[in-house]
């Protein structure tokens, strides 16, 4: 009895001064281990009393061993909390997780395409390579205008020996090839932009680049004017640089595949 | 081009030429820079000098006092560079400022003696004569006048070219002014034109080709003696950067700057008997006026007598002919050449002078009368020159009179904005056109107006002297349809999300290639199309597969970063001229296992994407991968691309060290058309599914793919799934085998399984395997 009494003091005593989980694990085998535990060796030692002292103390010893079983259990979770707690350091730097990033130009060519697309329009973007009628000649380009001499546009030799004006094959120096290519195979009213690559022969440097990207936009309607153009171009402007009071200035500037041309500068 | 605007004055009023330019800028073409002379001189103005002294302190030094108005008196030192005297009036620089030179005038102490300003010489101010040390002003000049103000300084307004491209008429100063008095309400003053009495004497004119001269004047002058030109044609002149040579060149540019006709002075003593207008014979030289040899072909037009040719027509004089200190007699030729022609003849010479300049922009052949009128007046008036031929005009086909139907009713429809009929009318009177009729009016085109063919181009000269910015913008009211992306547009948006998603960013790469980059990574020259006219050697071919500028991109990346996962979205083009979308991209890392990685990428892209495929090795040797580490990939039994690790030969030749590259390629329009729409979604499973692993040892070189094939087809139709979960080689297995497990996924959607079921199914596929394949099982 007084046997049963001190090993549950001491074992409560050593599992409160316990530091780290092992010494737990240490205590539990300790005291209640199925073969060296001291508790299990008392209620072992049990079979040899009377009944009536083990009806007495059988039932103690097992409470005992229940205590000292609960507060093993305790004080490890406190220990395993002190110990995930104290080495948890939030301000270590996140893992991030791979990033890819989209070329600028996508960036703002989505960007655009969507404005436009807000305005009922289109997205074609058309082919690279064009000829000369598609390029030129139906975009009312006279057979002798400035751009059509290989000091602008790109030519790209062809395997026939001989070709008609029309059929020599370019890089697009401007998106407007597609124009007439869309206005055969659609039928109007037409809104329509076209986003893309072009080439020009042009000198390298700081503000001039043989590749470059443009976007241009056309409306077939009845009733379409100027001021319609115009509001087309204001909107497009103040919903990119998010801006409501964007002052443009019109003025004219010539190409030959319009009347009246202009230029928007701000 | 230089506009004086001086010299506009001449033909039309402006008084405040800031707004002019912004006019023009709003209504003709742009003025890209006015210089203003007189922004510089802010701080000069007219002093009097009431005394001089001799310096004490120093030999050729002297102090004087100057009255700078307001009957202020300011100290000054001067040197012996100008004689000055007590009553001069002169411009003097109060300091601190700066002269238009660049000069930083600053109040010093010189020798004990201060000086608080500064006598300015003409070639400080950089203005005024410049032969002349120094400008004495008008004894009547209030002291104290700011010099600009009385100086009447010229201003040029610098117009950006390229806006006139179709504008012949705007190359000369009338051609402006009357675009100004048109935007600004106001009167055209020009030069009365004179009669001219001729002599009876021919000159004798052949013009060969005459779709390339389309006209030739020539005039016969006499009695001419080179001096320099009068004052104010050298002033003018100067003023927009045109050197003065003599009084006969100088009036011929005169006249070009003032109505935009190039005009050509031969001395008439060097032409034999004829002049002819002739393409010039292949290998032909003339030895032009600046001095140089130029190597004419039969493309080009010259103007030739009989011997030899004399100049190269619209562009520039031979040096054999010109005008010089003897000449006393000159050929005046006022003629129009094809634009085309000489636009070309210019390039090919590396020629571009101010007569070429605008003969290419397709000049009226009716102006070199009025050019030839203008130049003899200037002749007869400043050189007394006599007239000593009959007026040789050559002009077979002349100038069609252009009318125009017009509605005015359409202005308001085109535009979107209402101009009065009365404004319309006005606006294009203004600009010379002549108008008749009522309801549908008809307009007649100036002969100078060469870009005026149509009605719209009627309605644009109302816009834009009415003013763009007048017009209100209108919103579009019709109704417009929901827009959806076309199906490649919508597919490259999602490819590049998708491939943003796994961490890749975004190549945009130049279409065109090198001949070098392409050698390096072993692909045909042949099979690309070639620019005609490259702009360097490094932009010669244009690509056939993105391959070469990523695996560049690559090169590049991996000197800087351990790690390079790029990808590109862009057009390549074929022989013999069609063009194509392609995805591809690129990993790279040490070892060869970077092929699964990229491996599970694309099969990852695929189901995103939705799309059916079957991976199977290359059918065609490749040029850029690795032979037997690369597959192709089908769907509906078409390749749409293909993936692989890259040959090590490109790898070295490319300098990349110490990395293996894994490299893929789709077919954009393939993915497009192979992309299913539907998806199929079904209910999570009601009976439990039963895993079991099993593992085979097999020979080495029997696919994994081949392998799980047959398991698949003996375990269905309750083999639902298999899995790879481990590959094993080495001890204890023999050196040619292999161990390949696999997670088997059982189950039967309308029960659960019983153990038995499944261990009989497991039996068949492991007798079947075992035989089939030789393989044995191996035990966990």
């Amino acid at each position: 009895m007084e046997n049963l009494n001190q090993s549950k003091q001491q074992a409560l005593s050593e599992i409160n001064n316990a530091q780290k989980p092992a010494d737990i694990d240490r205590l539990r085998i300790k005291y209640l281990s199925r073969k060296k535990g001291q508790l299990t060796k008392i209620l072992r030692d049990l079979a040899n009393l009377s009944i009536e002292q083990r009806k007495k103390i059988g039932p103690q010893a097992n409470q005992a061993k229940q205590e000292i079983s609960q507060a093993l259990d305790r004080k490890l979770d406190e220990l395993k909390n002190q110990e995930h707690v104290e080495s948890f350091d939030v301000t270590l730097p996140g893992i991030e997780p791979k990033v890819g990033h989209l070329n600028p130009i996508t960036i703002v060519r989505r960007e655009v395409e969507e404005i436009f697309k807000t305005m009922g329009f289109e997205v074609h973007e058309g082919n690279e390579l064009t000829n000369l009628h598609y390029n030129f000649l139906s975009l009312n380009f006279p057979e002798d205008h400035p751009a059509m001499d290989s000091y602008d546009t790109f030519f790209i030799e062809n395997p026939k020996d001989q070709v008609e004006l029309k059929d020599k094959q370019v890089l697009r120096p401007h998106t407007s090839n597609m124009q007439v290519k869309i206005m055969e195979k659609k039928k109007p009213p037409l809104r329509v932009i076209v986003p893309g690559r072009c080439f020009r022969n042009e000198a390298t440097d700081a503000s001039h680049e043989h590749t470059f990207h443009q976007c241009e936009g056309f409306i077939v309607d009845e009733k379409i004017s100027v001021a319609n153009l115009i509001y087309v171009m204001k909107e497009l402007l103040k919903a990119y640089f998010k801006k409501d009071n964007i002052k443009v200035r019109l003025r004219p500037g010539y190409f030959p595949f319009v009347e009246p041309g202009f230029e928007l500068d701000f | 081009m230089k506009i004086s605007v001086n010299w506009l004055k001449e033909y039309v009023d402006i008084k405040n030429p800031q707004k002019t330019a912004e006019d023009l800028t709003m209504s003709i073409a742009e003025v890209e820079r006015i210089e203003d002379p007189s922004q510089k001189l802010k701080d000069i103005v007219v002093g009097e000098i009431k005394e001089i002294k001799e310096h004490p302190n120093a030999d050729k030094l002297f102090v004087a006092q100057v009255d700078i108005g307001n009957k202020k008196i300011i100290q000054l030192i001067f040197g012996q560079v100008i004689e000055l005297k007590v009553g001069d009036k002169l411009p003097i620089a109060i300091a601190p400022t700066k002269l238009p030179t660049g000069l930083d005038i600053k109040k010093i102490k010189i020798r004990n003696i201060e000086s608080y300003a500064m006598c300015c010489l003409n070639s400080e101010l950089g203005i005024l004569d410049q032969k002349r040390n120094v400008h004495f002003f008008d004894k009547n000049v209030k002291n104290g006048t700011k010099i600009s103000s009385i100086l009447d300084l010229d201003m040029i307004f610098d117009i950006d070219n390229k806006s006139l491209t179709h504008r012949p008429d705007l190359f000369s100063h009338i051609g402006i002014a009357r675009e100004i008095a048109a935007k600004e309400s106001k009167k055209l003053k020009l030069p009365k034109k004179i009669k001219i009495k001729s002599v009876d004497k021919k000159i004798d004119v052949e013009i060969k080709d005459k779709k390339l001269c389309p006209r030739y004047i020539a005039v016969q002058l006499d009695n001419i003696k080179i001096t320099n030109s009068p004052k104010w044609i050298q002033e003018r002149l100067s003023a927009i950067g045109i050197r003065p040579i003599n009084n006969i060149v100088d009036i011929t540019n005169y006249v070009m700057l003032e109505i935009g006709q190039p005009l050509h002075a031969f001395d008439a003593g060097k032409i034999k008997e004829k002049i002819i207008i002739r393409a010039a014979k292949s290998g032909e030289a003339i030895k032009t006026i600046d001095q140089k040899d130029r190597k004419l072909d039969s493309d080009m037009l010259v103007i030739a007598d009989q011997e030899k040719s004399l100049a190269v027509a619209g562009v520039m004089g031979g040096a054999d002919s010109e005008v010089g200190e003897k000449t006393t007699s000159i050929i005046l030729e006022s003629a129009n050449f094809n634009a085309y022609s000489i636009r070309q003849t210019a390039r090919k010479l590396g020629l571009h002078s101010e007569a070429s300049m605008r003969f290419e922009k397709n000049l009226s052949p009716t102006l070199p009368e009025d050019a030839l009128n203008r130049a003899i007046q200037l002749f007869q008036e400043i050189c007394q020159a006599k007239i000593a031929s009959k007026i040789t005009d050559i002009y077979p086909v002349k100038q069609k009179v252009i009318k125009i139907k017009f509605n005015p009713q359409k202005i308001e429809q085109f535009l979107g904005t209402k101009i009065s009929l009365t404004k319309a009318k006005s606006i294009l009177k203004s600009l010379d056109f002549k108008i008749t009729g009522t309801r549908i009016l008809s307009v007649q085109v100036p002969w100078f107006r060469m870009d005026i063919h149509a009605e719209e181009d009627l309605f644009e000269e109302i816009a834009r002297i009415y003013g763009y910015d007048n017009i209100k913008p209108q919103a579009l009211t019709q109704q417009s349809k929901p827009i959806s992306l076309l199906p490649d547009l919508k597919l490259e948006k999602q490819t590049r999300d998708i491939f943003k998603g796994f961490g890749f960013s975004e190549m945009i790469n130049y279409s065109f290639v090198s001949e070098r980059l392409l050698r390096q990574c072993n692909l045909n020259l042949e099979e690309h199309l070639k620019v005609l006219n490259p702009q360097s050697k490094d932009l010669q071919y244009l690509r056939v597969s993105l391959f070469p500028h990523l695996i560049n991109n690559a090169k590049f990346n991996l000197k800087r970063f351990s790690e390079t996962n790029i990808f590109e979205v862009g057009h390549i083009y074929h022989k013999p001229n069609c063009e194509s979308k392609s995805l591809a991209g690129l990993i790279n890392g040490r070892k060869e296992k970077i092929f699964y990685d990229i491996k599970g990428i694309i099969e990852a892209f695929l189901n995103q994407l939705n799309i059916d495929y079957q991976i199977e090795s290359l059918e065609d040797k490749s040029e850029y991968y690795a032979e037997k580490k690369a597959v192709q990939i089908k769907s509906n039994n078409k390749i749409i691309g293909s993936l692989g690790l890259i040959d090590q030969k490109i790898l070295d030749k490319l300098n990349i060290r110490k990395n293996k590259i894994a490299y893929f390629d789709l077919s954009i329009e393939q993915l497009a058309r192979n992309k299913k729409s539907e998806k199929k979604y079904q209910p999570i499973p009601k009976f439990p599914s039963v895993i079991l692993d099993i593992a085979f040892v097999l020979d080495k070189t029997i696919p994994a793919a081949d392998l799980e094939k047959e398991i698949l087809r003996i375990g269905r139709p309750l083999l639902k799934e298999i899995r790879l979960f481990d590959v094993y080689t080495g001890k204890p297995l023999a050196g040619n085998e292999r161990n390949l497990a696999y997670h088997l996924t059982y189950q039967n959607s309308e029960k659960t399984l019983e153990d038995k079921e499944v261990q009989q199914i497991q039996r068949k596929v492991i007798e079947h395997i075992t035989k089939k394949f030789s393989a044995k099982i191996r035990k966990f």
